[in-house]
């Protein structure tokens, strides 16, 4: 899907992935400078800049637990981090150990690359009311 | 036993059974969800990812993030809800259905319902549904249950991984297996295009540098106790020709070859299947052909956004109610799929209000236009830039668009693409 | 290091655990002797006799003076009681064999002759219209056959379980996991050393070890023979398939083989096969790509209504073939207190009562003593399942143990309670547990029902889900936990 010539000039075809209209995009890149043509609205010039600058991916991982019941909890970065830096992140991440409960978009760490990971799952879940099997059932509408 | 009388069961509490639920309870009804894991959400849970929500939150949230926001609301509706607990049994009775749930906590439960929505999901196709040979090597796991023991069993399935299918499921797995440390060797599609989206082959596939094989099938898997290598071979002219194939040394086999609607439940209850979902027949209601009992999710048909299933159960749902407050049947029209499309469901329109029907095509094809006929006449023409089997699509047609046939006449509408 | 001899060793020691060697261990458990059931895999009926296609066959296919005829009959009768006795799915559905043209007439008539003389009960020769009365999913081009009503279909693991049970209820020591690496003799009784370097002494020895049973007569200095593996692949059609048959369906055979079956599982399933394919390698139960299509034209021949989309998986065995074909049951000549139980292929399951009939003869005719157990007990309990019972009917089962209301294999109906109590009897393995309570044999085949049995395996066990294997060590589900965790 992509073509590259060497690294630093000449053009790449990408294909956009901010959103699912997937626009194939054509990007030439002299130095610094990038010019991005075949996107469809602007945040697909931004994708198409960054992608060869400085590619950038959001990050959902699962955190190791100290409950047998629920062993991992999922998590996010709640915007995407430099594509870099994923392994370091990973790395950190299946490093820890977390303890229970945990509630979603609880925050795990402040800042790493300027995103925030967050918890994606209240663990424990919260509890199912009990059911009602005494008195009355909440009323039915038909007889 | 233990007995419980409500307006309506829902069997399922995954995405589809959620909303629906929630949508019957807004109604007024007395609702129960029965849910086999020991917690609600379902498949959701499971896929960490995100990409979820972008149309009906107009955000992008990851799976278990898509659930909370329908299981918050339904632990605070007053609806009941069954964990750990297995719908057996579905049948008639004199005003409605019978369900009979296994459940470890309180033992046998019988359900005197109104309505049923079934809202079951799907279940994966496997190794014998594809007939790879070879031996029966540990190793060897269907996608889905490899994304289970990953994201929350937090088990590594093996090492190096052979996925056979680029559907989504495959492409999302392939991802997160190297997220968690694996190396993937390959992806292998028996079709000359990939399944899944151009995004996920981008961020699974090319971010990892992760062989795809098109047009190529796995032929045989080696190993004695566990998975060694697979066989890969090139198909050519529809069959695959092994002289041209090769070795992939691996230890773990993932399969992302499709989904089936898991309609046992359904055909013990005597409601009728429609061949081209594996669902159930639906009609403009989403209501199967057993009286009262409903269907939406992916036990209807398999969908590709979860913004569509919460979109059709509540649909399923405000039916539902309409059907226990006594309201008349509308008259319906019966929809088949006509040229290069698989499956249009529901299998009927009423013409009097709006009607939105969820179809697959049949064809990969560019500048595709979907024609909806009735007899000679054209209802509603449409024009896509590309589609693709594995893209569903969502159609709506507005009160009105389908004139009423004659009396007597049995007009079909059609959808077709060209 | 084994002290005294004639105090440590057992009277008899039975290598292979597979139907043979089970059979053999219950029927020897009925009287005053040690003995020792050893078997080299992990679990009982792991090997030729996890393979078996679950037939009661009866008595046609062989010739009245092979031994094999002889001991089919017998062992065919004997099931009733076993079944009573010991529970296993077992039920005499009736074999047919058809024909579709007159040559194939002629052996029809011939194995019917072949029937008679054996001693088959009820068998008889069948025109067209009495055999589509008696199959109705019989193709329509059928001219005649065989039909005999004493053949039957069982779940052929359940069966060796059952055996293997019992013979420990009343007495037997089961090794699992242990191979034998060399025996030799010490005084009057025979000393084996494992793999392992575990050492087991007996006076008697028998060779039940199926696909290795000319390796163990090696390392005894018994009689020399090759045992060639000879595989069948095999297809399982889903329950609620299209156009199954209610009654076992048989091809006119040919030299090697029986054919291709058309087999209604007695669990409501399908099963084609199996092939007849000639070998060496005794570890390669590989199924081949092209088999797929040839069976199904075979079996569709006979029975037109199936369907490729109804498949949910295939399997292969090995058939340990001796030359000449027939069972090899006799005191060894050249080895000392060394009885053989080689090359039981089929009818081996359904002869196996009569084969360890005939092994206690065989002892009794060498002198062992043999004084019977006043308290032997032939029956074992019965195995609760829930999917055996309408919902109604569970509260007493649930009130015993609510696990029977958590469903862990949706597509089979089983119950924690089922696996567990499999977990607890030793079968610690996905496919031991899947043989004994079925789970994970359904149609999703294990993708639903897979991590919530390992996560009992791993709580009643105490092991980690890492140490969870398939079959046996070596075949471990997963390598590792994401953070390396231990415990389970």
């Amino acid at each position: 899907m992509t073509k590259q010539s060497p690294a630093g000039t000449g053009d790449r075809e990408l294909v956009c992935i901010a959103c699912p209209m997937a626009c194939r995009l054509t990007v030439v890149q002299a130095g610094q400078v990038v010019t991005v043509t075949g996107n469809r609205c602007p945040t697909g010039e931004t994708y198409g800049r960054e992608e060869i600058l400085a590619p950038r991916r959001m990050v959902t991982a699962v955190v190791p637990t100290d409950s047998l019941d629920f062993p991992c909890a999922p998590v996010r970065t709640d915007r995407p981090i430099q594509r870099g830096l994923v392994q370091r992140l990973l790395h950190e991440l299946y490093a820890s150990t977390i303890s229970l409960p945990v509630r979603q978009g609880q925050v795990l760490m402040d800042d790493f690359d300027g995103a925030r990971v967050v918890f994606t799952r209240t663990l424990p879940p919260d509890d199912v009311p009990p059911v009602r099997l005494a008195g009355e059932p909440s009323a039915p509408i038909t007889t | 036993m233990i007995r419980r009388q409500v307006d309506a069961v829902v069997v399922g509490g995954g995405s589809a059974g959620l909303a629906a639920a929630l949508q019957m309870r807004a109604a007024g009804l007395s609702v129960a969800i029965v849910e086999r894991d020991p917690f609600l959400g379902g498949i959701l849970l499971q896929c960490i990812h995100s990409g979820f929500g972008l149309r009906e939150f107009k955000e992008d949230l990851t799976g278990p993030e898509y659930a909370e926001r329908f299981i918050r609301p339904v632990l605070a509706s007053g609806i009941d809800v069954f964990l750990d607990a297995t719908v057996v049994d579905i049948s008639e009775e004199p005003h409605g259905r019978a369900v009979t749930a296994l459940s470890r906590g309180l033992g046998v439960v019988r359900f005197s319902a109104s309505v049923v929505v079934l809202a079951m999901g799907c279940r994966e196709r496997n190794r014998g549904n594809v007939a790879i040979a070879g031996t029966r090597p540990a190793g060897v796991l269907t996608a889905g249950l490899a994304q289970r023991l990953v994201n929350i069993e937090g088990c590594i399935p093996g090492r190096n991984v052979v996925i056979v299918g680029s559907g989504d499921i495959g492409l999302i797995m392939a991802r997160r297996l190297t997220l968690v440390g694996c190396t993937v060797r390959a992806v292998v599609e028996i079709q000359s295009y990939p399944s899944g989206s151009a995004r996920n082959i981008v961020q699974c596939l090319n971010d990892n540098s992760i062989p795809l094989y098109l047009g190529h099938v796995v032929t045989r898997i080696e190993g004695r106790n566990r998975v060694e290598a697979v066989q890969v071979a090139p198909l050519e002219d529809g069959n695959a020709a092994p002289d041209a194939g090769f070795r992939i040394p691996c230890d773990t086999v993932l399969l992302s070859v499709g989904l089936i609607p898991e309609n046992e439940l359904s055909r013990a209850a005597g409601v009728p299947i429609n061949d081209g979902t594996a669902g159930p027949w639906v009609d403009a209601d989403l209501m199967t052909g057993a009286p009262g009992i409903f269907a939406c999710g992916n036990v209807l048909h398999v969908h590709d956004l979860v913004d569509f299933v919460t979109e059709e159960a509540r649909r399923c749902a405000d039916r539902a109610v309409a059907f226990l407050q006594g309201e008349p049947k509308r008259r319906m029209l019966a929809v088949s799929p006509g040229a290069n499309v698989r499956y249009v469901v529901p299998n009927a329109c009423a013409p009097d209000r709006q009607n939105v029907f969820f179809l697959r095509p049949l064809v990969v094809k560019n500048d595709a236009v979907l024609e909806v006929r009735m007899g000679g006449r054209e209802v509603k023409t449409r024009r896509f830039a590309h589609v693709q089997p594995s893209e569903m699509i969502r159609l709506a047609l507005e009160q009105g668009s389908v004139p009423f046939p004659d009396e007597g006449t049995t007009a079909v509408l059609e959808v077709a693409i060209r | 290091m084994l002290g005294d001899l004639s105090t440590d060793a057992c009277d008899v020691a039975i290598i292979g655990a597979g139907v043979s060697g089970t059979a053999i261990a219950r029927r020897l458990s009925s009287y005053r002797l040690r003995v020792v059931l050893v078997e080299r895999c992990v679990d009982v009926s792991f090997g030729v006799s996890k393979a078996n296609s679950g037939i009661i066959h009866a008595g046609f296919h062989h010739s009245p003076s092979s031994l094999k005829a002889r001991l089919e009959i017998a062992g065919n009768r004997a099931f009733d009681a076993l079944q009573a006795e010991l529970g296993f799915p077992f039920r005499r559905a009736g074999i047919i064999v058809a024909a579709f043209s007159v040559e194939e007439m002629k052996v029809v008539e011939h194995l019917y002759a072949q029937g008679v003389e054996n001693g088959a009960p009820g068998i008889e020769i069948v025109g067209r219209e009495r055999l589509l009365a008696l199959e109705p999913a019989l193709s329509h081009d059928v001219m005649g056959g065989l039909f005999a009503p004493s053949g039957g279909i069982i779940e052929p693991y359940r069966f060796v379980f059952a055996l293997a049970e019992s013979a420990a209820a009343n007495g037997v020591r089961l090794l699992t996991g242990w191979e034998v690496a060399s025996a030799s003799r010490a005084g009057d009784a025979w000393r084996m050393v494992s793999s392992a370097g575990e050492e087991l002494a007996a006076r008697w020895v028998v060779n039940a070890a199926g696909l290795h049973a000319d390796t163990v007569s090696a390392l005894f200095g018994a009689e020399e023979f090759r045992i060639l593996p000879r595989k069948g692949e095999e297809f399982i059609l889903d329950k609620g398939a299209a156009g199954p048959p209610s009654r076992v369906i048989f091809p006119v055979p040919t030299k090697t083989s029986k054919g291709v079956l058309v087999i209604p599982t007695v669990e409501g399933t399908v099963m084609l096969g199996p092939t007849a394919e000639e070998g060496e390698d005794k570890e390669d139960t590989s199924t081949t790509p092209e088999t797929l299509e040839k069976v199904f034209h075979l079996a569709s021949r006979m029975v037109p209504r199936i369907s490729k989309r109804d498949i949910i998986t295939a399997f292969a065995g090995l058939r340990p073939t001796l030359p000449g074909d027939d069972f090899f049951i006799d005191i060894s000549r050249k080895a000392p207190c060394f009885v053989q139980v080689a090359g039981i292929q089929s009818p081996g399951l359904t002869a196996s009562p009569a084969i360890a009939e005939r092994v206690k003869d065989l002892l009794k005719a060498a002198g062992v003593a043999l004084m019977e157990k006043p308290d032997w007990r032939p029956d074992i309990p019965r195995m609760e399942r829930t999917r055996d019972h309408e919902p109604w009917e569970l509260d007493q089962l649930v009130a015993k143990d609510p696990a029977y209301a958590h469903v862990v294999c949706r597509c089979e109906g089983v119950s924690e309670a089922e696996i567990v109590e499999a977990i607890r009897k030793g079968h610690t393995t996905l496919d031991g547990i899947k043989y004994y309570t079925r789970a994970g044999m359904g149609r999703c085949q294990g993708g639903f029902c897979t991590y919530r049995i390992m996560r009992l395996v791993a709580r009643e066990t105490g092991k980690p889900l890492e140490s969870v294997t398939k079959h046996g060590p070596g075949s471990e589900l997963v390598i590792d936990t994401i953070g390396r965790r231990t415990g389970s």
